[in-house]
C-alpha cells in the first residue's frame, strides 16, 4: 500500500466523519432548541412558521430560497 | 547511503503506522451498498415500478415529518449518536494510529522491531540476571515503558538492582526509538519450584 492510498483512506474516513458530525450536530441542535431555530429561520426567510419545528424549518428554507429567486427575477426584469 | 535514508524513513513510517485500510474498506462497502440501494429505488421510481422497500419521495417526506412522528428525545439521541460516530471517524482519520513496534538504529537498512520480540529479549535477559526460569518473568512493552514483572522462587531472594541493570543494559544495547524506560517489579509472593 503506497502513500497515496494511505492518504486516500484517511481522507475518505475524515470526509465521512465530518459529514456525520455536521448532520448529527445540526439535527441535534434543531431538536434540542426547536423554538430558537424556528425563530431564527423565520427571521432569515419568509416561509417558515414559528414553532413549525424541523419540517417547518426545511420547508421554510426551501420556500425562502424560492422567494429570493422570485425577488431577483423581479429586480432583473425591472419590475 | 544518504540517498536511501528518505526511503528508509518512508518504510519505517509505513511499518509503524496503521494505514486504516480495514476501516476505509468497511466504510466504502457500506457506502456502496447504500448508494446502490438508493440508485435502484430511484430507477424503479422513474420507471413507475413499485419500490423495493420505500419510494424516494416517501423517504424525503418521512425525513421532513420526522419531528412529528418521532419523539424529540429519540430524535436528539439518534442525532447525538450520529455526531458521536462522526467524531470517532474524524479522530480515527487524524490520529497517527501507531503500531506496536520500535525502530532500531542502523544505517544499513530500515529495522522495525516488534514489541513482542523486545519483550522476549528483555525477559530472557532479566531471567538470566535473576537466575530464574524464563517463565517466571513477564514483560510488557508499550511505547515508552518496559514493565518487567519477576516472580521469584520460594527461598531464593532475587537481586532487584541486578535485574534493573541487566534490563537497562539490554535496552541501551538495542538502541530503540522511541527510547524505552525500564520498570522492574519483583512480586512479594514467591512460588515453589520455580
Amino acid at each position: 500500500m503506497n502513500n497515496t492510498n494511505r492518504v486516500l483512506n484517511r481522507l475518505g474516513i475524515l470526509l465521512l466523519g465530518l459529514l456525520l458530525l455536521v448532520v448529527g450536530g445540526a439535527v441535534a441542535a434543531a431538536s434540542a432548541f426547536p423554538d430558537t431555530v424556528a425563530a431564527w429561520a423565520t427571521g432569515a426567510t419568509t416561509g417558515a412558521k414559528p414553532g413549525a419545528g424541523f419540517g417547518g424549518l426545511v420547508g421554510g428554507a426551501l420556500r425562502g430560497t424560492s422567494d429570493v429567486a422570485r425577488q431577483l427575477d423581479t429586480a432583473l426584469s425591472g419590475g | 547511503m544518504t540517498g536511501h535514508r528518505a526511503t528508509y524513513q518512508r518504510i519505517i513510517r509505513r511499518e509503524t503506522h496503521s494505514p486504516r485500510s480495514a476501516l476505509a474498506i468497511a466504510l466504502a462497502v457500506i457506502l456502496i451498498l447504500v448508494l446502490a440501494y438508493l440508485a435502484v429505488e430511484c430507477v424503479l421510481a422513474f420507471l413507475g415500478q413499485p419500490a423495493l422497500l420505500l419510494a424516494p419521495r416517501d423517504v424525503l417526506g418521512a425525513v421532513v415529518d420526522l419531528p412529528a412522528n418521532v419523539a424529540a428525545s429519540v430524535l436528539l439521541a439518534a442525532a447525538l449518536l450520529t455526531a458521536g460516530l462522526g467524531l470517532v471517524l474524524v479522530v480515527a482519520a487524524l490520529s497517527p494510529g501507531r503500531l506496536p513496534g520500535h525502530v532500531g538504529r542502523t544505517d544499513r537498512t530500515a529495522a522495525v522491531i516488534d514489541n513482542r520480540a523486545i519483550a522476549s529479549a528483555l525477559a530472557r535477559r532479566a531471567a538470566y540476571a535473576a537466575n530464574l526460569d524464563p517463565d517466571r518473568v513477564l514483560v510488557s512493552v508499550s511505547r515508552r515503558v518496559a514493565d518487567v514483572r519477576v516472580q521469584p522462587a520460594s527461598g531464593w531472594p532475587v537481586n532487584t538492582a541486578a535485574i534493573s541493570d541487566a534490563v537497562a543494559d539490554e535496552i541501551s544495547r538495542l538502541d530503540l526509538t522511541p527510547a524505552l524506560r525500564p520498570r522492574v517489579l519483583v512480586s512479594r509472593q514467591a512460588v515453589v519450584g520455580a
